[in-house]
């Protein structure tokens, strides 16, 4: 078994009362599951005998009042279906979701096989005599298809939650069940779908509406389908009990009997009191089916409690462990929940102190608290030369081998308050007035660096060569992104660090310079 | 986290949470509240104010009826149960700890949609059936099943309203003064009024088709079009009233929630959207009362459509602008508890997984780590290579870039929760993010997010 943990919050009930809750609700859920999966099979049985059979004017139209009952079965079995299943979650928390995310995708698939069997079923109620025959049976086939796969599907997950040794495994195996697990799944399925068929026979028997002398063929049908189901299921109950993960203990193995000794009663009474002489006594029929219900029920829940109570338990002691090893930080955790609650993101201010200031600190300068621990420091906002659209296209494409991120997730608005902010910080969309032309000699000198040197990456128009464009970061485009002069010359002095630009201090101090007015003609802000 | 990860490829698990859940707000609010009313309208209706007693009403009711009961007996209750179905799959630590706050009033609620399911079966069986007592019948059922419906939406809306407005709770850890929070008696007169609403548009479009006579036709819509044009004025001072009890910092992000990082250049579509659809409703109820069936007719749809649209909108906004938080002051959206993030930071994450499986020591495992970390903390929102993918938000950083961002994420972006893991975990993460978004990984199996190194040659290439 792994170590696994519980929730770290209390159980919302007593363990006694889930318990009871569970049984209750589960007994009554299950009751409108047979019922339903019973009269679906055993409808669309009817429809076919008496649409395409030989004898098919004595059972013709039989499936109509079954398929009314279905209507209603349905409706129950899943709105009966969410009270168990909210105990299983509250109470047996561990052992039922770990089965249900491993087998995830089938879980989900439930929705889609329910709505699916539910409307195709549905067809075989209201178009049974509007549309071709084999078309009502298409959809019927198609629609009890799916209902089969929701038993199967749940059987798989309950299967799964009673054998923890094997979670590993299913997860490793990409959500495929160990052949032992299949195995019991099998049985169990074929069980349960026995199960439906002998005890919607045996209520359908006892309504009122078969009790007619001219059904008196419908029920001896009715006492073949579940004397036969009866027979199957010793054989297939037996692989079951040979299957389980565990032996039973004595109680089960006990309850389990007095389900076996109704069911054999039953048989014996179907052998024993033929149609024709004297039909089986309702109230007798009836209290020997719930005979073996209850019991067999029981024995499940009694089966599934021995497997899931011991990981329920040991999840549960981890999970107090972790509780108080996590108590010291509630306060820590009421503080971070008071921040998000007080700080409204709406104006520009936040909206840079929260989301650009780590970088770029406080007063843009690219000083930020996360700043050391970038390869590529921040921009030194304020020396900045950027147009507004530049700005925005930045803001929302970032700069690729920086950190700088996308900030597509403002809206237009908030994005021009956080531009109107940066530019209050000192960025200017507009170039320096240039402080003194600079020397001819110089400028010559320049243009010979630029020409011969920094165009290899910086192209000659400045908007970056083709050897660059795989740098990271690659150069920017000089005609759209500037820098101020004193900026712009303490670059070409040391490099850029964390990028492939280099530190050009052996250049003579005056072509530096010149190289700064030369670059910063290039920029071309657009409007 | 005490369950793995499973995230569905591609759409993410929101997307499947939030697509059955809005199905069934359309179904119990539309036609199990607002489409039965419109039956008992109806009948109402007919006998009260026109007295006619006139076959077309009870056709009217006859087919409405049928197909409320069909429909919320199928897909209302399928989509019902499917909410349960979808978050234990996709986010079982939230749904069973939701539970383990809210069981009562769940558990409550149970019965009460229990209740209903048999009151409108046997409101159905009575109506297509001969009973003796048949009015009698329908009578005691149309008000149990009022009063039922009644509590369902009361319980369910007082734990919808916990899980952006909590009241006390964080505080004090008491389930009665979350559930009577701050947003709950707006939300729930929003949600009476919006399923009114619905459901007189649903019963506009059943009186046109298939046609009837023209004059029950326009005084039949002229009947819904005043039921239609109260309830959408209530619903809008009730939502006002919702949005305005809702603190500012969750507000503020109503207008993103709807239109994502996608359509977030353009706040104007927000706007002139939900405009068109008001003018439609309004028009609609106009063109009803003033009887001119042609408009109607013209109308009727599309409006229904644009309502189906403003609540699909109310959904969302109310569930995503929540933000960081599942439960408000003690669990992130994405699964870790607010203490655990100081606890992990102190502590290591990994140690604290029960389904994290000791690696090996080697040079994948720090990716493999990475991964788990990312599915633990990042996958409730953020897909790998489908809807909203992480790779599409970090394409081109630097890896010391994203180990930075990751660090701030709950500060750059109000709404997203903090990585709950150490900086040596943080370095995890970025690596097998940077490593992830390089294109250097392959998914092996996607839904668990298992990832492996992309093979060097590739797939067909030449010997």
């Amino acid at each position: 078994m792994m170590n696994l943990r519980d929730i770290p919050l209390h159980e919302p009930l007593p363990a006694l009362w889930s318990h009871g809750l569970l049984v209750f609700s589960f007994i009554l859920h299950f009751v409108f599951v047979l019922l339903t999966l019973g009269t679906a099979i055993l409808g669309v049985f009817y429809f076919i005998a008496g649409q395409f059979g030989r004898s098919a004017s004595a059972t013709a139209d039989l499936d109509r009042p079954i398929m009314g009952r279905f209507f209603v079965h349905k409706s129950m079995a899943i709105v009966l279906a969410v009270g168990p299943l909210l105990l299983m979650l509250a109470s047996r928390t561990v052992p039922f979701l770990s089965s249900v995310n491993l087998l995830a995708p089938l879980w989900m698939s439930l929705i889609v096989l329910l709505i699916v069997a539910l409307l195709l079923l549905e067809l075989l109620a209201e178009r049974r005599d509007a549309w071709p025959r084999y078309r009502v049976l298409a959809a019927a086939l198609a629609g009890l298809a799916a209902l089969l796969a929701v038993p199967a599907t749940f059987s798989a997950v309950l299967t799964l939650a009673e054998r923890s040794g094997s979670w590993r495994d299913v997860l490793a195996a990409g959500g495929r069940l160990p052949r032992q697990v299949a195995l019991q799944w099998l049985f169990r399925l074929l069980h349960v779908l026995l199960a439906s068929v002998v005890f919607t026979a045996g209520f359908l028997y006892l309504s009122p509406w078969a009790q007619g002398d001219h059904l008196a063929g419908f029920r001896r049908s009715l006492r073949r389908w579940m004397f036969v189901g009866l027979l199957v299921q010793f054989v297939v109950g037996l692989a079951l009990y040979a299957h389980l993960p565990a032996h039973p203990t004595l109680l089960p193995n006990a309850v389990l009997m007095i389900g076996i000794a109704a069911s054999v009663a039953i048989a014996f009474a179907l052998l024993a009191t033929p149609e024709s002489r004297r039909p089986l006594a309702p109230i007798a029929l009836l209290g020997l089916l719930m005979l073996v219900l209850v019991p067999m029920l029981l024995t499940r829940q009694l089966l599934q409690d021995r497997a899931m109570l011991p990981v329920k338990r040991a999840a549960a002691e981890r999970a107090d462990e972790y509780r108080s090893l996590l108590a010291p930080y509630r306060p820590a955790a009421a503080a971070a929940f008071a921040a998000v609650t007080h700080v409204p993101y709406d104006n520009p201010a936040t909206l840079y102190f929260r989301s650009c200031q780590f970088c770029h600190g406080t007063v843009g300068n690219g000083a930020g608290d996360d700043a050391p621990q970038l390869r590529v420091p921040p921009e030194d906002l304020p020396n900045l030369r950027l147009s507004r659209p530049e700005f925005r296209r930045i803001l929302l494409a970032g700069v690729p081998g920086t950190a700088m991120p996308t900030f597509g997730y403002y809206l237009e608005n908030e994005r021009q308050g956080i531009m109107d902010f940066v530019y209050g910080l000192g960025m200017k969309p507009t170039m320096d007035p240039p402080a003194r032309a600079p020397d001819p000699a110089a400028l010559k000198a320049a243009q010979a660096v630029w020409t011969q040197t920094c165009s290899v990456c910086h192209g000659l128009d400045g908007r970056g060569a083709k050897l660059s464009a795989g740098f990271s970061p690659p150069p920017p485009d000089l005609t759209r992104l500037s820098v101020s002069t004193n900026r712009a010359a303490a670059l070409i002095a040391a490099g850029y660090p964390g990028t492939m630009m280099p530190a050009f201090s052996d250049l003579p101090a005056d072509t530096r310079a010149a190289l700064v007015a030369l670059i910063q003609r290039l920029y071309q802000p657009e409007p | 986290m005490e369950f793995p990860v499973y995230q569905v490829p591609f759409a993410g698990n929101g997307l499947i949470i939030g697509l059955n859940a809005v199905l069934h707000v359309l179904i119990s609010h539309g036609l199990a509240v607002g489409g039965f009313a419109m039956v008992l309208l109806a009948l109402g209706a007919d006998q009260l104010t026109f007295r006619t007693r006139s076959l077309e009403w009870t056709a009217l009711a006859s087919r409405l009826l049928k197909f409320v009961v069909i429909t919320t007996t199928v897909l209302g209750a399928v989509t019902g149960a499917g909410i349960w179905l979808t978050i234990t799959a996709l986010a079982p630590r939230g749904a069973a700890s939701m539970l383990r706050v809210f069981f009562w009033p769940w558990f409550i609620e149970w019965a009460a949609f229990l209740l209903e399911v048999v009151v409108i079966l046997r409101f159905y069986l009575a109506w297509i059936g001969n009973h003796p007592r048949r009015r009698r019948i329908l009578r005691v059922t149309a008000t149990i099943y009022g009063v039922t419906v009644f509590a369902s939406a009361f319980l369910i809306t007082g734990i919808l309203g916990f899980m952006l407005t909590p009241g006390g709770w964080p505080e004090n850890r008491n389930w009665l003064d979350g559930f009577f929070n701050p947003s709950f008696p707006p939300q729930l007169l929003a949600r009476l009024a919006l399923a009114m609403t619905l459901g007189s548009l649903v019963a506009i479009g059943f009186t046109l088709w298939p046609r009837r006579s023209q004059e029950f036709q326009n005084q039949a819509v002229a009947l819904f079009a005043a039921v239609l044009g109260t309830s959408l004025l209530v619903f809008i001072v009730a939502a006002g009233w919702y949005f305005s009890v809702v603190p500012l910092a969750y507000s503020v992000r109503s207008v993103f929630s709807v239109l994502t990082s996608r359509l977030a250049s353009w706040p104007a579509l927000f706007y002139g959207g939900n405009l068109l659809a008001l003018l439609l409703l309004v028009l609609l109820v106009v063109a009803g009362r003033l009887r001119r069936p042609t408009l109607v007719r013209a109308l009727a749809i599309p409006a229904l459509l644009a309502f189906i649209a403003v609540v699909g909108q109310f959904e969302r906004i109310r569930e995503f602008i929540r933000g960081p938080f599942l439960m408000p002051g003690y669990m992130y959206v994405s699964g870790p508890l607010l203490e655990e993030r100081p606890f992990f930071a102190r502590h290591a994450a990994l140690p604290h997984q029960p389904w994290y499986p000791a690696p090996p020591a080697d040079a994948r495992s720090v990716t493999t780590a990475g991964a788990f970390l990312f599915a633990q903390n990042c996958t409730g929102c953020h897909t790998v290579g489908g809807l909203n993918s992480i790779t599409d938000r970090l394409r081109g950083r630097s890896e010391d870039g994203i180990y930075v961002l990751l660090g701030r994420t709950h500060e750059m972006v109000s709404f997203m929760p903090p990585l709950a893991t150490n900086t040596l975990e943080r370095r995890m993460v970025a690596r097998f993010l940077y490593e992830l978004t390089a294109g250097r990984l392959q998914p092996r199996w996607r839904a668990r997010l298992l990832f492996e190194p992309a093979s060097a040659t590739p797939a067909g290439g030449a010997p």
